[in-house]
C-alpha cells in the first residue's frame, strides 16, 4: 500500500507558546525524530526555570480577567478549537503517527478522543452549575457555587502525545483556570499543533501556555508557589515524586496516572474468535506502550477437569500465536500496518531486556519478536514484532513489572478465585478485563478485582471523555480523576454561601 | 491484497465510490440522452464517500479493535469502469455488475466489523441495501421502462 502524505516537510523549529506569543527558548535544543524512518522531523527546546517562571506570570496576568469571561462565552472559545480539530483532523493524526510511530487508526482513534473532551467541556455551563436549598432557617438560603482556581501545570506523556494533555486542558479552561503544558519532549509536536489551534479558536493570550522541556520544567511547575494544582501522567516513581515530593510539599492539588500491569482473564465460555481480535488490540495495539494495554493473558479453567482444561489452553494458545504472528508490523502512515515501532531505541531496548529475563526465568518463548519482520520499506531501529511468553508465573519479573511493549505473557489459573489474587496481588491497579459469556463471572470480575478501569469483553477499557479515567494501588495518585465530572471537581473550588436579608 | 484495518478498508470503499462515480460520469457522457437519469447516481457516489470517511472519523477509537477486525480482499472487488465501445445495454450490465461488486464489499465490511463501532456497521448495511435498490432501477432502465 502506498504511505499516506507526511504532513511534516523538512524539520519543525518548535518554540514556547507563553503569552499569547511563539518564544525561543534559551535552553538546549533536541531532535524530534520519527521512529518508523529515523528522520528528524523536528528540533525541541529543553526550556528553563526562568521560562516556566515567565509562562506562570503570564498565566496569573491573564487569570483574572478569564475568571471573569461568562462560562458561556468561554465555552464558545471551546466550540471554535473543536471546529477547528475537526477541520485538522487528518493533519492532527498524521502528525501523531509521525512523532510517536503509531499506526494512523490509532492516531484518528487517539484524536477522536481528544476532541472528545474538548466537546465534553463545551458543556461547561450545565456542568459547573451549584446547587441551593431555600430556608435552611427561617428567611436563610444556603447554596454552594463552584469557582476556578488559578493555574494548572499539565505534564504529558510520551505514548498519547495529542490526546492525554486533552483529559484535563478544556476542563481546566473551561472552568476559568489558566494552564501551562508540558509535552513530552519526545513528541511535542501535536500539543504545539492544538496550541496554534487555541490561539486560532480565540483562547486569549495567557491562557493556554506550553512549555517545552524536560525535567526542570517538570520541577518548575511543581515547586512554583503560584501552581494550584498538577495533572501529571507518567511512570509511578516520578508519579510518586510528583506527589509527595513536590505537590505534598507545597500543597498542590494533583492527578497522578502512574504504570500498570494490566491483566486479561480468559474464561471458558468466551467467543474465542471475538476475544482473540480483542486481545490483539489490548496486547499490541499502539506497540503496548499504553497504561491499559493488557501484558499478562491468564487462561482460566474455572468448571474444567484437567484434559478438558489442556484443550480450552490448547485452543487460546494457538489461536493467540496464530492471530500475533500475522500482525503486519511497518509504519504506521501505510493504513494496511497493525502495529507501528516503539518510540526509540532505549525503549525497544528495554522491552529486549525484558525479553531476556523472561527466557532467564524459565518462561517459554514461542513468539520471538526480536526476529523483526517489517511490511515497509524502513530502518528497524526502533520495530520488534509481536512476542509471546507461556508457562509464565505470576512471581517472575515480566508477569510482575510494566514492559510497555507488544509483548504478552499467557499464564495458567486452575479457577476463577486463583486468577483474581494474581490480579489483586500486582501493585498496580489500572486496568483489568475479563472475557466471559457469563454475568455471574463478570460481576464477580467487576466486585473483586482492585482495578480503576474494568473491561468486560473489551480489551482496552478507556473511559469515554464523559466519564472519570480511573487508576488504584500504584497506578494513580490523588482523588479526583481526569475527565468528565471528576475533572469538573478538581479544577473548582466548592464555595458555600449561607444568606439572610433584614 | 487482503485488507485488514479499519483504515484501509475504508480507503478502499472511498476509492470503489470514486472509481464509479467516474463510470458513471463517462457514462453520461457517451450517452448524453440518458444524462439526467445516469448523472444523479455520480452525485450520489460522491455524498457517500463523505458519509462513510465522516462515520469512520466519528467513531474510529484507539480503544476498540479498528486494526484488527478486518479480512476483506481486494481483488474480489475491484471492477473495470471503461465504457468505451459499450452499447447502453452492455454499459448498463457493467454498471449492475459494478453495483453488485461494491455491495458486497459493503456488506462484507458490515459483517467483519459487527462487534466494533456500531455506527460503522450500520452505514455499510445501509450502503449495502443503497446498491440494491440502484440495481432494481438499472434492471430497469435495462428493460426500457424508464
Amino acid at each position: 500500500m502506498a504511505l499516506l502524505e507526511e504532513p511534516i516537510k523538512g524539520i519543525l523549529s518548535l518554540k514556547n507558546y507563553i503569552d499569547g506569543e511563539w518564544n525561543e527558548s534559551s535552553g538546549k535544543i533536541l531532535d524530534v525524530v520519527n521512529p518508523a524512518t529515523m528522520k528528524v522531523i523536528a528540533r525541541v527546546p529543553i526550556s528553563t526555570k526562568d521560562e516556566v517562571n515567565t509562562a506562570v506570570e503570564a498565566a496569573n496576568e491573564a487569570f483574572p480577567e478569564w475568571r471573569n469571561t461568562p462560562p458561556l462565552a468561554r465555552a464558545r472559545c471551546l466550540f471554535r478549537l473543536k471546529e477547528l480539530m475537526e477541520e485538522h483532523f487528518e493533519e492532527l493524526s498524521r502528525i501523531q503517527t509521525m512523532e510517536h510511530g503509531k499506526t494512523i487508526d490509532d492516531s484518528r482513534g487517539e484524536t477522536r478522543r481528544g476532541i472528545e473532551n474538548v466537546e465534553v467541556a463545551t458543556g461547561i455551563p450545565s456542568l459547573m452549575t451549584g446547587y441551593n436549598l431555600e430556608d435552611i432557617s427561617s428567611g436563610i438560603d444556603e447554596y454552594v457555587i463552584h469557582q476556578p482556581i488559578g493555574l494548572f501545570g499539565i505534564i504529558g506523556p510520551f505514548n498519547f502525545p495529542f490526546m492525554v494533555p486533552l483529559w484535563f486542558a478544556p476542563y481546566a479552561v473551561a472552568t476559568g483556570n489558566c494552564i501551562i503544558i508540558k509535552p513530552s519532549s519526545e513528541d511535542p509536536i501535536s500539543q504545539i499543533k492544538i496550541a496554534e489551534l487555541a490561539e486560532e479558536a480565540g483562547i486569549p493570550p495567557g491562557v493556554w501556555n506550553i512549555v517545552n522541556g524536560g525535567r526542570d520544567v517538570v520541577s518548575g511547575l511543581i515547586n512554583n508557589p503560584e501552581i494550584n494544582g498538577v495533572c501529571f501522567v507518567g511512570s509511578t516513581p516520578v508519579g510518586r515524586d510528583v506527589v509527595y515530593k513536590g505537590c505534598g510539599e507545597t500543597g498542590k492539588r494533583v492527578i497522578v496516572q502512574g504504570g500498570a500491569k494490566n491483566f486479561s482473564l480468559i474464561m471458558p465460555d468466551a467467543i474465542l474468535e471475538k476475544t482473540i481480535t480483542a486481545c490483539m488490540t489490548s496486547f499490541y495495539g499502539n506497540t503496548g506502550q499504553r497504561c491499559l494495554a493488557a501484558e499478562n493473558l491468564v487462561v482460566v479453567g474455572e468448571g474444567l477437569n484437567d484434559q478438558e482444561y489442556d484443550s480450552f489452553y490448547n485452543k487460546v494458545v494457538d489461536n493467540f500465536i496464530d492471530a500475533a504472528s500475522k500482525i503486519r508490523v511497518g509504519y504506521g502512515l501505510d493504513d494496511s500496518v497493525q502495529m507501528g515501532p516503539l518510540r526509540d531505541v532505549e525503549k525497544k531496548n528495554k522491552v529486549i531486556d525484558f525479553i531476556e529475563k523472561g527466557v532467564q526465568e524459565g518462561a517459554k518463548l514461542i513468539l520471538d519478536g526480536r526476529d523483526v519482520k517489517i511490511v515497509t520499506n524502513n530502518p528497524i531501529d526502533c520495530f520488534l514484532n509481536p512476542t509471546v511468553f507461556e508457562d509464565v508465573t505470576p512471581d517472575m519479573t515480566i508477569a510482575n513489572e510494566e514492559i510497555f511493549g507488544p509483548v504478552a505473557n499467557i499464564i495458567k489459573a486452575r479457577d476463577f478465585d486463583e486468577a483474581i489474587k494474581m490480579i489483586n496481588n500486582n501493585r498496580y491497579g489500572n486496568s483489568a478485563t475479563i472475557f466471559t459469556s457469563s454475568g455471574r463471572w463478570a460481576r464477580e470480575f467487576q466486585y473483586n478485582v482492585l482495578c480503576g478501569n474494568i473491561g468486560i469483553n473489551v480489551g482496552i477499557p478507556a473511559p469515554m471523555a464523559f466519564f472519570p479515567f480511573g487508576g488504584m494501588k500504584d497506578s494513580f495518585f490523588g482523588t479526583l480523576h481526569g475527565q468528565g465530572r471528576d475533572a469538573i471537581r478538581f479544577f473548582t473550588d466548592t464555595k458555600v454561601v449561607i444568606q439572610r436579608w433584614f | 491484497m487482503v485488507l485488514l484495518t479499519a483504515a484501509a478498508v475504508v480507503d478502499f470503499l472511498v476509492r470503489l465510490e470514486e472509481t464509479s462515480a467516474s463510470f458513471y460520469i463517462n457514462l453520461a457522457r457517451v450517452f448524453p440522452d440518458k444524462k439526467d437519469i445516469i448523472e444523479p447516481y455520480a452525485k450520489e457516489n460522491k455524498k457517500n464517500s463523505v458519509f462513510v470517511k465522516r462515520v469512520y472519523h466519528e467513531v474510529i477509537s484507539d480503544a476498540l479493535d479498528g486494526g484488527f477486525s478486518f479480512h476483506m480482499n481486494e481483488t474480489d472487488y475491484i471492477f473495470d469502469e471503461n465504457v468505451e465501445n459499450l452499447n447502453f445495454k452492455e454499459t448498463i450490465d457493467k454498471a449492475i455488475a459494478i453495483e453488485k461488486k461494491i455491495g458486497a464489499a459493503y456488506a462484507n465490511a458490515a459483517e467483519t466489523s459487527r462487534s466494533l463501532m456500531s455506527d460503522l456497521p450500520r452505514l455499510f448495511n445501509r450502503m449495502a441495501q443503497k446498491r440494491e435498490k440502484r440495481i432494481e432501477k438499472l434492471n430497469e432502465l435495462n428493460d426500457g421502462d424508464v
